[in-house]
């Protein structure tokens, strides 16, 4: 059973994620400068969000389907996001095992994680702000 | 202990005549069209036109490429995908290094998909299903290409590495046959022999994906690299020399592939795009200064793998440096970047290399984190 009850409580998580990484210059500056367009696109429940940088002065949340072409994708489940914002996933550990998936660059997509590292500590309050029940 | 994942899809067979063990497998199969891809020192080797002519006896339709060159390019993987395409080739078999034989897993990728946009599949785990069968023949004892699951190609257009892994990349097939490596030069023996040594030692040492699989796998491969490396070198057509050399090399390409690399080769991927340095002889310039600077901080990977491979309760990492120092010597490979042909280096150039290196999928392995000013630091110190 995932964490998440459906679609809709993983797009408002996550988007309350991003709109707070997007409020921190520590962690939005670099992200601007890179101008990657990631998308994520997750499962059970199944959902797509895709961060768009790449304009490097704004960058724009997206969940669901759109027309903009991503540098990167990352496939993966939703209960894989969630631990991975815990900071509990093992990256290498999961990309061997397969649990994750990338298409495009991989050195770009690696280059995001120590980027987005500080949200680690975001992430346990908007889970129990928005009274998301987790596992032990 | 980690959690760990263990795999190897390659059948790795071992023979003094890979021309009769292949001709008799084929015997059996129905091969309508195969995909044959050397380069063009080895095609003019009297050991491929035997094997060539063996396949033109049994009269299978073979589509022969013998032009791949050093480093997979991916505009050569694109121009023999779409001979292959138009031949509809079944089976690819690959003779060669490195380069040759990653070059076949990438044209395996466009030959399945019928589809020449190779760029279009760059990523990890992408691939979904089972390509078409390919049999690799190692003719150097290093790169561990014939039992991994990743190819490293290079993007001309942008001089970096492009990097590929998947499960479904390896070969159904590696077959090692020593007598093909009794005439590779002295040179490529060793800088190749010491890319195994560094696959071995990473491999150890990439604390958060190895297990006491990969480890026994990266001890057995160093003693036997740290004892016949040398009369390889010395003694080109010595077989017992080269045969322990090609087994530990496939030996410590089965344990990378599940545990991983680490900086040194994050850093010899960056500097052999920049200036096409030879793989294996970069990560021999790297190698003591990146375990160096992971023993400031994980001594104790590098000192429990000294124990084994010395098969000494006292040894530690000062020991593997040490017979890895006497190692280049006796080999005669370059110890700096300077002495490997790398021009001096810019504030900007240092720059640009550091920052190649800290996203190269290799690191994210490595025992100890690093930054920016830490891989400068380590170029630095290879430099002279």
């Amino acid at each position: 059973m995932s964490i998440f009850k459906d679609s809709q409580e993983l797009d408002t998580v996550m988007e309350q994620l991003w709109t707070k990484i997007r409020q921190d210059p520590e962690m939005s500056k670099p992200l601007l400068e890179s101008k990657l367009i990631v998308t994520f696109h997750y499962r059970h429940p199944e959902t797509k969000l895709t961060i768009d940088c790449s304009n490097g002065e704004d960058f724009h949340i997206i969940t669901g389907e759109n027309q903009v072409k991503p540098i990167i994708e990352l496939f993966m489940k939703a209960d894989i996001a969630h631990d991975f914002w815990l900071g509990k996933v093992n990256v290498p550990m999961a990309l061997l095992s397969g649990k994750i998936v990338s298409k495009g660059p991989i050195n770009k997509a690696l280059a995001l994680l120590p980027t987005v590292k500080p949200a680690f500590k975001l992430y346990p309050s908007i889970i129990k702000d928005l009274n998301i029940k987790t596992h032990p | 202990m980690n959690q760990f994942v263990f795999s190897n899809s390659t059948n790795v067979v071992f023979t003094y005549d890979f021309i009769e063990y292949i001709i008799d497998k084929l015997d059996d199969l129905n091969v309508n069209n195969l995909l044959l891809l050397t380069d063009e020192g080895l095609s003019q080797q009297q050991l491929f036109k035997d094997f060539y002519q063996s396949l033109q006896n049994l009269k299978i339709p073979t589509t022969l490429y013998d032009k791949v060159k050093s480093d997979a390019q991916i505009a050569v993987v694109e121009e023999i995908s779409r001979l292959a395409i138009a031949n509809d080739c079944q089976l690819i078999i690959a003779i060669g290094g490195g380069s040759v034989i990653d070059t076949a897993k990438l044209v395996n990728i466009s030959l399945t998909h019928k589809d020449t946009s190779i760029m279009n599949y760059q990523g990890i785990n992408l691939l979904e299903s089972a390509l078409k069968p390919l049999w690799v023949i190692p003719t150097t004892a290093g790169t561990g290409s014939e039992v991994s699951l990743v190819a490293v190609a290079k993007d001309e257009s942008s001089n970096k590495k492009i990097f590929f892994g998947s499960h479904y990349l390896s070969s159904e097939l590696a077959i090692l046959d020593p007598n093909l490596l009794v005439t590779l030069p002295k040179f490529l023996t060793a800088a190749t022999g010491l890319d195994a040594v560094t696959h071995a030692i990473e491999a150890y040492t990439a604390s958060n994906c190895n297990s006491p699989i990969t480890d026994a796998l990266c001890i057995e491969s160093l003693k036997k690299l740290f004892a016949y490396l040398p009369t390889a070198c010395q003694d080109p057509s010595n077989i017992e020399a080269r045969e322990n050399t090609l087994v530990a090399s496939t030996m410590a390409g089965i344990a990378f592939s599940n545990s991983g690399v680490g900086v040194v080769h994050a850093l010899a991927h960056s500097i052999g795009a920049m200036f096409n340095t030879h793989h294996g002889a970069t990560n021999a310039v790297f190698l003591i200064p990146g375990i160096k600077f992971n023993c400031q901080e994980a001594s104790r990977f590098y000192d429990t793998l000294s124990v084994n491979v010395f098969n000494d309760k006292k040894a530690n990492h000062v020991d593997l440096i040490t017979t890895i120092d006497n190692l280049l010597n006796t080999v005669q490979l370059p110890k700096s970047l300077k002495s490997l042909g790398v021009p001096e280096l810019s504030k900007a150039l240092l720059d640009e290399l550091a920052t190649t290196a800290l996203v190269d999928p290799s690191i994210m392995f490595n025992p100890v984190e690093l930054n920016l000013d830490d891989l400068k630091q380590i170029i630095l110190t290879a430099y002279n």
